[in-house]
């Protein structure tokens, strides 16, 4: 197992930073198209949800982790109605969206799900150890011994960073959340390019959840099992100032928190009680927010609906 | 923080920022104005959208095999059926009115705390504190006061240390106090397995409050002198903002505060202030549990009214009175629903989907509306 500087410690530090990451690089997107999502907790909540209801009813956990996607994106669109087209304030709705979510897969686990909620077999998103490169000593253990779906997650940093700065649609989501009015006036859709972008949010956010619970959690879905990392990720945006790679940096170093609790025991044995260990990724959040220079400028629109 | 939201279009025209002073005192800080305009729906409104949540509820209570006369008849036992379900009522609704009027007091003065969760549960480790640990050497009734000033302290601490952030580093409330609130939990966890964990005990719960520091019982039912408790504190809140100098100070800061600053006023006092208020009275209905329910301060003891007790402000529209009126459809609802989980096998859960689907349509109805008086002004 190894203590701190173990593979076994920075390979569970890289796979538990994973769902955070892709939630936030959704939420990055968002945000840079102006709107703000205290929702992206709901969304989480049913993407986990969906991915293990549909890996129990199938036997596939493939096929849970995309109905996750999907829940999530149907998520985004009934929220991008909401705050995009109807102009609903967005902290208000998300206060009573994520109520609804709880509400309705809590009732839905109790319901259909009596008995436990658990994928029987979660080996087709198991750890593949990519050919040569998971030799490399330490780093090969770390790195490139990951669940498929963990890779495809850090492949998306780059991605969302080429589509922010080198797409037209990127270009368009950072005039809408930058000036709204002038864009809209220039031409550009910014209702419909929030909406798309809000579904995008709803469906990585919703695939964030099904890997917490199908890669990191064991397969196991419980109420309220998200408890607050759809608020961790909506600080991790906007203290990573919604750049990708910074965004990246942040999720490792929860990660890391995260990871504390598993080898915390091992290592302090019973000095630090492990209720403490549960709390270090939000006490960093909140020590990170306080002390993260907020000196790179935002998108100004964040949260205004577009009235015109 | 760069304002996520409800930042004026009047800051850039600002004559202030135009002769160079800085007029903001506190950065980030949002405005009271827009979001009472927003959360301002009238009666009829806000029934009908009871109106349409509850039968939503009775029919995802249906689709689970459920017979919706049972569902009708058992919700109706739950409330205003019978004395029993009076009782619930009103026993629910205590601590999500208290949490309710904690977010009022911070939103009137354009603080954005969702940290209610936190503070309710910093009120409870007060209680306990106060309660037990002082209460068994105080005579009489003391204990009791003890325990309410403990919780009240401890739920205003912890909020006003998300105040002192503000005013320190400019960081967004909103956030802070969200995290803050799962810091608090999982601290009062660790409490309840360590320091404050009864003795020889499996569980994860503080010793017995004596019983001179319980909140008395009322009529020999399982209500008790904490729906008092919210009573006075509705109309203490509502004699504050509506009759007081202070109060009107508060909402001055909320409502604008580059002319509240022309007028002299000590924002910064005033924003901490309305924060340690806020976290006090949240701080009571953690006591209202330890004090008036439980007894002792138990893991899990708050099934999110941090959330419902906001849901209930916006409901509310700020306004103490209605918020007294919402907590109590909100205790109605979840007596209800935590009946049928009982009679019928129902996720108690059902009730968080009624409490949120009349937040959603009304959001989106004033939206609507503010869209449409904006295009007819053109």
């Amino acid at each position: 197992m190894g203590g701190i500087l173990g593979i076994y410690f920075w390979s569970s530090v890289v796979g538990l930073a994973a769902p955070l990451l892709l939630a936030s690089l959704g939420e990055t997107l968002a945000q840079r198209s102006g709107l703000f999502t205290i929702g992206i907790e709901g969304f989480m909540l049913g993407g986990a949800f969906t991915s293990v209801a549909v890996g129990v009813w199938t036997g596939n956990a493939v096929a849970g982790l995309f109905a996750g996607l999907a829940a999530g994106a149907v998520l985004g669109a009934v929220y991008a109605l909401l705050v995009v087209y109807a102009r609903a304030d967005q902290v208000v709705v998300g206060i009573g969206f994520n109520l609804v979510v709880l509400g309705l897969t809590s009732l839905f686990r109790r319901t259909w799900f009596e008995g436990g909620m658990t994928v029987p077999d979660q080996s087709s998103l198991a750890a593949w150890d990519i050919p040569g490169l998971s030799q490399i000593p330490w780093i090969g253990g770390v790195l490139f011994s990951q669940s498929p779906v963990v890779y495809v997650v850090y492949l998306l940093v780059p991605v969302t960073s080429w589509v922010l700065w080198r797409s037209r649609w990127g270009l368009e989501m950072r005039a809408a959340g930058d000036g709204a009015i002038a864009a809209s006036a220039q031409g550009i859709p910014v209702l419909s390019v929030r909406f798309w972008t809000m579904v995008v949010n709803g469906a990585l956010c919703g695939a964030a959840g099904a890997i917490l619970v199908l890669v990191e959690a064991g397969g196991v879905f419980a109420d309220n099992i998200t408890s607050g990392r759809g608020y961790l990720a909506l600080a991790l945006t906007m203290f990573a100032r919604w750049l990708p790679w910074r965004v990246l940096v942040g999720a490792l170093v929860f990660g890391a928190a995260d990871a504390l609790q598993y080898i915390g025991q091992a290592i302090v044995g019973d000095a630090i009680a492990p209720a403490l260990f549960l709390m270090a990724p939000y006490l960093l959040a909140l020590v990170a927010w306080l002390f993260m220079s907020n000196k790179v400028p935002g998108p100004r629109d964040i949260g205004v609906p577009l009235l015109r | 923080m760069s304002g996520i939201r409800h930042e004026p279009p009047a800051v850039a025209a600002d004559p202030a920022a135009a002769v160079g002073d800085a007029p903001v005192v506190v950065r980030g800080s949002r405005v009271a104005t827009l979001l009472l305009r927003l959360l301002d729906h009238s009666w009829v409104a806000l029934v009908l959208a009871f109106i349409v949540s509850m039968p939503i509820g009775l029919l995802l209570i249906t689709l689970t095999g459920a017979d919706a006369g049972e569902v009708v008849r058992v919700a109706f036992n739950a409330t205003v059926g019978t004395t029993n379900g009076i009782v619930n009522t009103l026993v629910y609704a205590t601590p999500r009115l208290l949490v309710a009027l904690g977010a009022i007091v911070a939103l009137r003065s354009g603080l954005f705390n969702m940290g209610g969760e936190g503070q309710l549960q910093f009120g409870g480790v007060g209680a306990v504190l106060g309660g037990y640990y002082l209460g068994q050497y105080l005579p009489g009734p003391l204990g009791l006061i003890a325990a309410l000033l403990g919780a009240a302290l401890l739920g205003g601490i912890w909020a006003g240390i998300a105040a002192l952030f503000k005013l320190w580093r400019g960081a967004d409330e909103m956030i802070v106090t969200l995290l803050m609130n799962f810091i608090a939990t999982y601290f009062v966890l660790f409490l309840l397995q360590g320091p404050l964990r009864e003795v020889d005990s499996s569980y994860n719960q503080s010793e017995r409050i004596p019983d001179a520091a319980h909140l008395p019982r009322l009529f020999d039912t399982r209500l008790h002198a904490g729906v008092i408790l919210a009573a006075i504190m509705v109309l203490a809140v509502w004699f504050f903002f509506s009759r007081t100098r202070l109060g009107l100070e508060m909402r001055s800061v909320g409502l604008n505060q580059t002319a509240s600053r022309y007028q002299g006023l000590p924002i910064k006092g005033l924003l901490i202030g309305a924060m340690v208020v806020s976290g006090a009275i949240a701080g009571l209905a953690g006591a209202n549990e330890v004090l008036g329910t439980q007894y002792r301060l138990i893991q899990g003891f708050s099934a999110s009214y941090g959330f419902e007790g906001l849901a209930i402000a916006f409901l509310a529209g700020l306004r103490p009175g209605r918020a007294a009126i919402l907590a109590v459809v909100f205790g109605g609802i979840y007596s209800s629903a935590s009946s049928l989980q009982q009679a019928v096998g129902v996720s108690a859960s059902i009730a968080y989907v009624v409490e949120g689907i009349p937040i959603v349509l009304l959001a989106a109805f004033s939206g609507v509306q503010m869209l449409m008086a904006k295009r007819r002004a053109g």
